[in-house]
């Protein structure tokens, strides 16, 4: 495991990996996503409470679950940057965050969708979870301004480390808000004590969303971090060679 | 199966199924542009630093 990971931290090593990755993770994510809305939309059975709404968690569910997973992965990537130097952890966090932000946006967007016809407000601020979410946002959309805004890569790399590793605190806020204060949002489901409290129907199709979401949003991922460790590497002997020998 | 236009609240769960498809295909464009468009620039990068150190 460490020796994969060590050779992980290569670009040259990553960069092939993630190459022969992609086009595994990202049809199989895609063919999961389609398996999941279908059978969630049209065959999982109505909620005895919310009806045909509670469909809408077939794709809110998956893209807050991306965007709080996007903000621990980068979290994580800027202390492994920030302690032991890791070059490739930097181009991961690049990779990650217009990714992460794209789906908060979808998170919060289909959330005030679904909250319109259950709560009857499209958005209310006093409410924790709502809150924290669009916190979550706008540390996305911060990091990727200040990175915009610093001409220097070493400064810009360690510096919004930095600011990701304090927007960290912002992940078990959210997460927890739901049981910490009084919230119109409903608790967790699925990751509840005794099991998930939603019948095996509707349960099935909201896990294959999940995993063909995780699966899709790795290959993008990867695809973005490609992007980035070619930008960096591009003094390097083997991406001279790999680029002017059209091994693209 | 459920009818397509008959489901309850149809406008909220199909407002979000269409958002859904659109950040999917506005974050898969992005990234497969990206890329093309980095390549494409580290490669002319190189080959002019590579003209630059020829003359």
């Amino acid at each position: 495991m460490w020796a994969f990971l060590h050779k992980m931290a290569s670009p040259r090593y990553f960069y092939k990996i993630a190459s022969s990755l992609v086009p595994w993770f990202l049809p199989s994510g895609l063919l999961l996503m389609v398996i999941g809305l279908i059978n969630g939309l049209f065959y999982a059975p109505p909620d005895y409470q919310q009806g045909d709404a509670f469909r809408i968690i077939y794709v809110h569910v998956p893209a807050a679950y991306i965007s709080m997973m996007a903000y621990s992965l980068m979290a994580f990537a800027a202390f492994v940057a920030l302690i032991w130097r890791i070059k490739i952890a930097h181009a991961v966090i690049v990779g990650a965050a217009p990714l992460g932000a794209w789906f908060t946006f979808l998170a919060l967007l289909t959330g005030s969708i679904w909250g319109r016809p259950m709560w009857g407000t499209w958005w209310e601020w006093g409410d924790p979870r709502l809150t924290s979410e669009l916190l979550m946002l706008f540390l996305y959309l911060g990091y990727m301004a200040l990175r915009a805004s610093i001409p220097n890569l070493a400064q810009a790399d360690k510096l919004s480390a930095i600011l990701i590793l304090i927007g960290a605190i912002n992940i078990p806020i959210i997460h927890f808000s739901v049981e910490w204060w009084t919230s119109l949002h409903q608790g967790s489901t699925l990751l509840k004590a005794g099991g998930p409290a939603i019948a095996s129907s509707m349960l099935y199709p909201l896990l294959a969303m999940i995993i063909g979401t995780t699966l899709y949003f790795g290959s993008l991922l990867l695809v973005r971090t490609k992007a980035e460790v070619i930008n960096r590497e591009k003094h390097s002997r083997w991406a001279k060679k790999m680029l002017l020998g059209n091994q693209l | 199966m459920i009818e397509f236009f008959t489901m309850d609240y149809a406008f909220y769960v199909y407002s979000s199924l269409l958002a859904f498809l659109s950040v999917i295909i506005i974050c898969t464009k992005n990234a497969f542009t990206h890329l093309s468009n980095t390549l494409s620039h580290v490669k002319n990068t190189i080959q002019q630093m590579d003209n630059d150190n020829e003359t």
